[in-house]
């Protein structure tokens, strides 16, 4: 157990080791954020609300989502595509696997340093902005902390996604475009810049059956409040079948993966 | 007992057959052939408790696939390898727990944070009692001087600090098992010098046995009891120094600096010269020991002009590898 803490502490400290990307990735993420929400404000223009799967969206609930959408990304995001990425074409990897622990626990360990470091340093200026600049809605102790556990489903369900792909990565050696891959289908289908509400039926569909929306759009649900008690539970029995699923995947794609593996250089 | 065994062990990697030039590049892309490298072939060995073994061989031998094996992280196409009773590439955590490894090329520590943090990391994930990493780290930081630089971030270490603390931090746990592959490479002399006494002293005071890989001639001629040699994956040698020398090294070889003259050596071949150069000045002369000694061939020249001054150089291990490589590239070289 203090082995984790131990990584979850380097990790943190290395995040805090490159000041200027510190504040950069702050400036980024505000520019993001305003982009967006601009966007937004042109698109209402004239309207007081627009018409949706799920009802009629009004504007500062569109604002909401885009500030909570912004801040989930902040906070569930991880380099474990990148870093396996890294690993597995350096050979660097072997340092990883000659430790009495697995491969998994250390990526993980590894993310939630990095998210603890994104949480303090990145997310709260994001939410100072937003509740200062923009109409920023609180809606309720309750549905924070249904959101809270639904946000938490998310980090896993993308952590297992991210680690899947990774893993491909002993087949093919380089997989950081896979990780485009499986961030642009996020960004469609998650619902992280475009609601699902506003999606073309057949879309909205498709959507249906993947597990990504479940990384943006239905913990944003649960925090607008746009689904009632029923509806907060089955998001939430659904994302654990969805991990579970995932977790199936990947340790049949490491069972395999593993006897493929191929340490790059000397 | 043996704690490693290594049966039949063969390696085999498929990998895409690339063909030339701009067009085969994108021919490749496309293609399904693969060849298949061979590069471990049935190789057995084991090794001793307390042992220091040195396996050696030129560049792409196949060591380094074998160690991947020996600590779990590559799975073998054939054979078996066992450690410490663990087949490590079916239990790699729990052989983890037995081993220490360090690769000369490649560091496990954390790149941007201090020493300490790594130190600390390990401390708890193999579980070190208080008591012994508090005598573990005396020990560093007596002999490895650990002290100096516990406190500064990884990458801002010199190749000789960083060499100490990876060594540190694969040694914290005590295991049984050291395997170090090319721990000297890049280093300086007095660095060298150290890292060698440290690891002397590992294997005298803890007992541990030691695999080492190396290209580093002294490394071996100051630390290994054994020697297992492999080219191309085949298994070419195991035994002592001593046997090695004695099979491949019965050449000494001797300088004689003598006034100018135009001695024709050729003389000497039929005493038991094996190969000579002169140029009027200096005469390089091989020979081999069980046929003529130094006394011989001075005695020799000195019959035929003055001789100023000479030296002899005793076959020393660098020799043996380098005409033992050379054997083996010839001997392949004839088998294509």
């Amino acid at each position: 157990m203090k082995a984790y803490i131990e990584i979850i502490r380097n990790s943190f400290l290395t995040g805090i080791t490159y000041r200027v990307n510190t504040l950069l990735r702050i400036f980024g993420a505000v520019v993001s954020l305003l982009v967006q929400i601009s966007l937004w404000y042109v698109l209402f223009q004239s309207k007081p609300d627009a018409t949706s799967h799920i009802g009629a969206i009004k504007l500062s609930e569109m604002v909401t989502y885009t500030i909570v959408s912004t801040l989930t990304h902040i906070i569930i995001s991880n380099q474990v595509i990148m870093r396996l990425d890294n690993k597995i074409k350096t050979g660097q990897i072997a340092m990883d696997l000659i430790k009495p622990m697995s491969l998994k626990a250390i990526l993980g360990s590894e993310m939630i340093g990095t998210t603890l470091y994104n949480v303090i340093f990145r997310s709260l200026p994001i939410l100072l902005i937003g509740i200062f600049l923009f109409s920023f809605q609180f809606s309720g102790w309750l549905n924070l902390a249904f959101f809270i556990i639904a946000l938490f489903n998310a980090a896993v369900i993308f952590f297992e996604l991210s680690y899947i792909v990774g893993l491909t990565g002993f087949w093919y050696t380089t997989v950081w475009h896979m990780g485009r891959v499986l961030d642009n289908a996020i960004r469609v289908f998650g619902g992280s810049f475009i609601p699902l509400w506003f999606f073309p039926e057949s879309l909205y569909h498709i959507s249906m059956f993947l597990p990504f929306r479940f990384i943006y759009y239905t913990p944003i649900l649960i925090y607008i409040g746009k689904v009632d008690m029923k509806g907060v539970i089955e998001i939430i029995l659904q994302q654990w079948v969805w991990i579970a699923i995932l977790i199936i995947i990947e340790k049949v794609i490491w069972k395999f993966g593993i006897k493929k593996l191929v340490i790059q250089g000397g | 007992m043996s704690i490693i065994k290594v049966e039949n062990l063969t390696k085999q990697f498929k990998r895409t057959k690339r063909k030339k030039g701009f067009f085969g590049a994108i021919k490749t892309l496309f293609s399904n052939e693969y060849e298949i490298k061979t590069a471990v072939h049935d190789v057995s060995f084991s090794v001793e408790k307390g042992e220091i073994v040195g396996y050696i061989g030129p560049n792409g031998a196949g060591k380094s696939t074998t160690i991947k094996t020996l600590v779990g992280i590559l799975v073998p196409t054939s054979g078996n390898a066992e450690v410490k009773g663990i087949i490590p590439y079916q239990s790699r955590i729990e052989n983890a727990r037995n081993i220490g490894v360090v690769f000369g090329q490649r560091t496990q520590l954390w790149w941007d944070i201090p020493v300490v943090d790594s130190i600390n990391l390990m401390r708890h994930m193999y579980k070190i009692q208080d008591a012994l990493f508090e005598e573990n780290m005396k020990i560093f930081s007596q002999v490895l001087g650990i002290d100096e630089f516990i406190n500064t971030p990884v990458r801002q270490l010199s190749l000789g600090q960083r060499m100490r603390a990876d060594l540190c931090v694969s040694l914290l746990h005590s295991p049984d098992i050291l395997y170090l592959d090319e721990p000297t490479i890049g280093l300086d002399v007095v660095v060298k010098e150290n890292i060698r006494n440290f690891i002397k002293k590992i294997n005298k005071e803890m007992g541990t046995t030691i695999v080492l890989t190396t290209h580093d001639m002294d490394d071996i001629e100051m630390l290994c009891h054994r020697l297992i040699v492999i080219d191309k994956g085949h298994l070419m040698y195991d035994g002592d120094m001593g046997s090695l020398k004695a099979k491949y090294g019965s050449n000494e070889r001797l300088t004689i600096i003598t006034e100018k003259s135009d001695v024709d050596l050729k003389g000497l071949l039929a005493l038991g010269v094996s190969e000579f150069k002169y140029n009027g000045i200096k005469a390089d002369i091989q020979y081999e020991t069980d046929k003529i000694n130094a006394m011989g061939i001075l005695e020799w020249m000195m019959q035929r002009c003055r001789v100023k001054d000479f030296s002899i150089h005793q076959v020393n291990i660098e020799e043996v590898i380098r005409k033992m490589y050379r054997e083996l590239d010839e001997r392949s070289k004839m088998m294509k």
